[in-house]
């Protein structure tokens, strides 16, 4: 059955997988590109390419929720009539379904993982500086798992659960605006920003250092 | 037509080659653009008129040196003796006398007396009666800024009963204001400079010697050993918005650090004792027989806490112990090792924690954020089967 | 040469020390000659870097010399017979407009000589574009760039030279304080609006003041009053690290001295601002002045400040024909009270979002929801 269910899972998430393959190819090479301008001394070299950290990040975030989405979007839409009327165990076939979904995420992991080996071996490091194309890729499995566990949860619950958290954010943004409004100087934005993305933060994975190239 | 995986599989692999070709082919020259033609030739002519002025200013020092050599009068402190120019201007020679009478006492029964020379002087050589040729070349350098103050330290030589010499130059021109080379007189914690170590613990064993002359003295220029050095947290560097995608741990570090620095912050012993023994690439520590003079424009191996090291040896250890390295036959790493316990580059690792916290390399997670990322990875599949096992039909 | 220091501690008898180092003059001697020789032959080196300048300032000296000469009204041409028609043209153009403004002051440009010549770009002749270069009496080439071979572009480029020549004639002082090029325009609202911005926004205690209305603070602001150490005067503790902090970054940031400021120690703050040359006052507002007072002045305004003698406030009063205070004073309103009208809602703003509520509209209905 974990057959059936990858194989059909495969069918919704290959074409989003396949975008980020190639994103995740384009990064590494990119980041390079950007920091071979022969001004740069190490330290900038370095500094252009933590730059990039925010496309390892959106990326691993946007790959963790497109699959969750296609996990359960079918389902959604029949109501989940016909998955409840396997003969499976419901926490396990929502097992199956994470695990299949967790195995698409392995696409988007190569892609950095070849674009990073191609950076290494193009050899237009400075001297003194080394890439770490594993350590790299490790990091960005870890955090598009992240964000899968995360957008699974959401995307497993009902409406209302979504709904819920979309109105959270919505609350937070509303209180920045209105903090403004009243001539009250508090970053809210900020601090909860903070919170989350500096370690132990809850998103904190996303946030530290994504330098491809390195001391 | 279906996107079978092997097509799937060939499209990645296409589409990556194409992106590939595409980003490099559109990528800029790695070759530094040749400058316009005069700008290159007045930076060449810029850069000689450079050279030409720090090597008057030397044959100044060394002047300087020769006409002291058989100094006489002078003040006795408990240091050594204090010789002031008699032209200085009222308000410079009160500063003189702050300065001194601050200076600590460090003068031991084993060590070397310091004498310090204010000097008046405007940092160029007279034209030398050695030849026209030299006084031609010493007219065509720079000359001093007004108000400016160097310093220069004339080192015991080998194997004779000479004191260490502090040479303090003073350009008395300008408008007389305590800014400047001025103010830094009398905000430096100590005049001695290497001195200092002469003073409190007399003359290095001859291999320690030969090791500062060509690197040591470079690693301190700070003499103040029983202030600790301040540690440099990341706040005082970071801006008020920090993006958690661009700051790290270890930034502050990264700021002062070269990369050699920041690999033995890293943990990595041997680049420390590379930075630490190796000679440096700007040149020896010591020139014409044992003179320092320090040159901010000096590129360090191991940053700004290059020169605070050897202070802080001797906070650290204590000054029984760095006098037991210090007077030590041995060679710098296996004397260091004797009298710490430690090797001087693991010891330097450990300082460079101490001042700047944890530093790691390359891409990677705190183990803190790992943890909540593990935990929420578990916590998010938890609540997926929970959700799926109490979901129903209607 | 040495005097006794007045001095002492403990014992003030000085000590008669003579001191006969036995360095081994003979390695002094040595030490010393090889140093002389290295400063003979990096001598030489300097003098054939300085000769292969001053030689390829000839080159080009003799290279404008072979072309045409013209003149343009107050423009002395050196110009590429080939495009010596656009050069004349543009010439007449920017002269035009010069004149308006500094009127007979324009005779001073006589001494320089405005080359415009063929571009070359790896050996090769580019039709597109055109050297331009402002040479003095002895050929040298002071100032040079390049432009689109167009009237337009090669007249705003001469009269950028122009204005860069005629600003330096209204004196030292007058340059030094305005660190720029004289204007050659009026403020605009939304100039006044950036520069309220910028007064407002200053570090300095003399900000506030003047956009509270006090005068002197204003003179203060624009550098036509000073003060012995602005640092200290114009700055209270917090700002002054604050200013360490955020502006003294790269500048002598691995010191304990800014540690220490940081930490809360005033002194090191005002010791790291004072060595830095830190000048709190904002440079670009000087040039808002200018334009107040030459927009008060009217006619003749740039010729009666090139031509006046004196210092900065000087110069003001004769531009504008009021006394300086008087335009110090007109300025500060200005920076107070011209607004612009607020762009907060337009009706491309309302236009663009009815589109969007229109196109997630219809987007929902199209859900399979509905349907």
């Amino acid at each position: 059955m974990f057959g059936a269910i990858t194989a059909i899972q495969w069918k919704w998430s290959r074409g989003p997988a396949l975008l980020a393959t190639l994103i995740g190819f384009l990064i590494p090479v990119l980041s390079l590109q950007s920091a071979r301008r022969a001004l740069l001394t190490a330290d900038e070299f370095v500094y252009i390419m933590q730059q990039f950290s925010i496309g390892y990040s959106m990326l691993a975030a946007g790959a963790g929720l497109v699959v969750a989405l296609a996990a359960w979007a079918h389902d959604h839409r029949g109501r989940h009539v016909y998955a409840l009327s396997l003969p499976v165990a419901r926490w396990r076939y929502a097992l199956m379904r994470f695990g299949a979904g967790a195995l698409f995420l392995l696409a988007p992991t190569a892609g950095v993982l070849a674009g990073s080996l191609v950076v290494a071996a193009m050899g237009a490091v400075p001297s003194g500086l080394h890439v770490y194309p594993v350590a790299l890729t490790l990091r960005f499995a870890f955090a598009s798992g992240v964000a899968y566990a995360i957008f699974f949860a959401i995307s497993a619950s009902t409406a209302k659960t979504a709904g819920v958290i979309l109105g959270i954010i919505g609350a937070f943004l509303l209180a920045q605006t209105t903090l403004a409004m009243l001539a009250v100087r508090y970053d809210l934005l900020s601090s909860v920003s903070t919170l989350i993305f500096s370690p132990p933060g809850i998103l904190s994975v996303f946030a530290g250092r994504w330098m491809l190239i390195d001391v | 037509m279906a996107l079978t995986f092997p097509r799937w599989l060939s499209a990645a692999v296409i589409g990556c080659a194409l992106l590939l070709v595409a980003v490099w082919r559109g990528g800029v020259s790695t070759e530094r653009p040749p400058l316009p033609r005069r700008d290159d030739l007045a930076r060449r002519a810029g850069s000689a008129h450079n050279q030409i002025t720090a090597a008057v200013d030397r044959l100044r020092v060394l002047e300087l040196r020769d006409s002291l050599a058989a100094r006489h009068g002078g003040t006795a402190t408990s240091n050594g003796t204090v010789y002031v120019d008699r032209h200085f201007s009222s308000e410079l020679r009160t500063l003189f006398d702050a300065v001194v009478q601050r200076e600590p006492q460090t003068l031991s029964p084993a060590g070397v007396p310091m004498d310090v020379a204010f000097v008046l002087d405007s940092g160029r050589a007279a034209p030398s009666a050695a030849g026209a040729a030299v006084a031609q070349a010493v007219t065509l350098s720079g000359r001093a800024s007004p108000g400016r103050v160097a310093r220069a330290y004339l080192l015991p030589a080998l194997g004779s009963d000479d004191r260490c010499l502090a040479l303090v130059r003073v350009d008395q021109r300008g408008n007389g204001g305590m800014y400047g080379g001025r103010y830094d007189l009398v905000r430096a914690p100590s005049l001695a400079g290497p001195c200092a170590y002469y003073q409190a613990f007399g003359r290095p064993g001859p291999a320690i010697d030969r090791w500062l002359r060509e690197r040591g003295w470079m690693l301190g220029q700070r003499t103040a050993w029983r202030r600790a050095l301040a540690a440099r947290a990341d706040a005082a560097y970071w801006p008020a918005y920090r993006s958690p995608f661009y700051f790290f741990d270890g930034w502050a570090a990264r700021q002062d650090l070269t990369p050699a620095g920041i690999r033995c912050h890293a943990g990595d012993i041997a680049a420390c004792e590379r930075a630490l023994f190796d000679p440096a690439k700007s040149g020896p520590a010591t020139w014409g027989d044992g003179i320092i003079t320090f040159d901010p424009r000096r590129t360090t191996e191991l940053g700004m806490v290059e020169r605070q090291l050897r202070s802080e040896m001797v906070r650290t250890l204590g000054p029984d112990r760095f006098a037991q390295f210090w007077h030590s036959t041995e060679s710098p790493a296996a004397a260091f090792k004797t009298a710490a316990g430690v090797s001087m580059g693991e010891w330097t690792h450990d300082l460079l924690v101490r001042t700047y916290g944890e530093q790691h390399l390359g891409p990677g997670i705190e183990t803190a954020s790992m943890g909540m990322g593990a935990l929420v990875l578990a916590i998010g599949l938890g609540v997926g089967l929970a959700a799926a096992r109490r979901r129903t039909i209607g | 040469m040495f005097r006794r220091s007045t001095m002492s501690r403990g014992a003030r008898a000085a000590l008669s020390v003579s001191l006969s180092v036995a360095l081994g003059g003979a390695a002094q001697a040595q030490n010393r000659a090889a140093l002389e020789q290295h400063i003979v032959s990096l001598a030489k080196q300097y003098v054939s870097a300085d000769s292969a300048v001053r030689a390829y300032d000839d080159s080009i000296a003799r290279l404008n010399s072979a072309l045409d000469t013209a003149t343009a009204g107050a423009f002395r041409l050196t110009t590429s017979r080939r495009i010596a028609p656009l050069a004349r043209a543009a010439a007449d153009k920017a002269d035009r407009g010069l004149r308006d403004l500094f009127g007979a002051s324009t005779t001073r440009l006589s001494s320089y000589r405005f080359v415009i010549r063929d571009s070359r770009n790896r050996g090769k002749l580019d039709t597109s574009r055109v050297e331009i270069a402002l040479s003095d009496s002895t050929g040298r080439e002071v100032l040079s760039g390049a432009a689109n071979a167009e009237v337009e572009a090669v007249s705003r480029y001469l009269s950028s030279l122009a204005l860069n020549r005629l600003t330096r004639t209204a004196g030292p002082d007058f340059n030094a304080w305005l660190q720029a090029q004289l204007p050659m325009d009026t403020m605009t609202a939304a100039e006044w609006s950036k520069a309220r911005l910028v007064v407002v926004s200053t570090w300095a205690s003399v900000g506030k003041g003047c956009y509270d209305g006090r005068a002197h603070d204003c003179g203060a602001l624009v550098a036509l009053e000073s003060t012995n150490d602005p640092v200290m005067d114009w700055f209270d503790p917090r700002m002054r690290r604050e200013a360490v902090r955020q502006h003294l970054r790269a500048f002598d940031n691995r010191s304990e001295t800014r540690s220490e400021c940081l930490g809360g120690d005033d002194a090191s703050c005002a010791t790291m601002l004072h060595r830095a040359g830190f000048n709190p006052l904002p440079i670009p507002l000087r040039g808002s002045l200018v334009r107040q007072a030459l927009a008060l002045g009217g006619t003749g305004a740039y010729e009666r400040l090139v031509e006046a003698n004196g210092d900065v406030p000087t110069r003001l009063a004769a531009a504008a024909r009021v006394p300086a205070d008087s335009v110090v004073r007109a300025w500060q309103s200005n920076i107070r009270f011209t607004r612009v009208p607020s762009d907060a809602m337009r009706s491309s703003i309302a236009a663009a979002s009815l589109g969007w509520i229109v196109l997630c509209v219809g987007l929902s209905l199209r859900s399979s929801r509905w349907r």
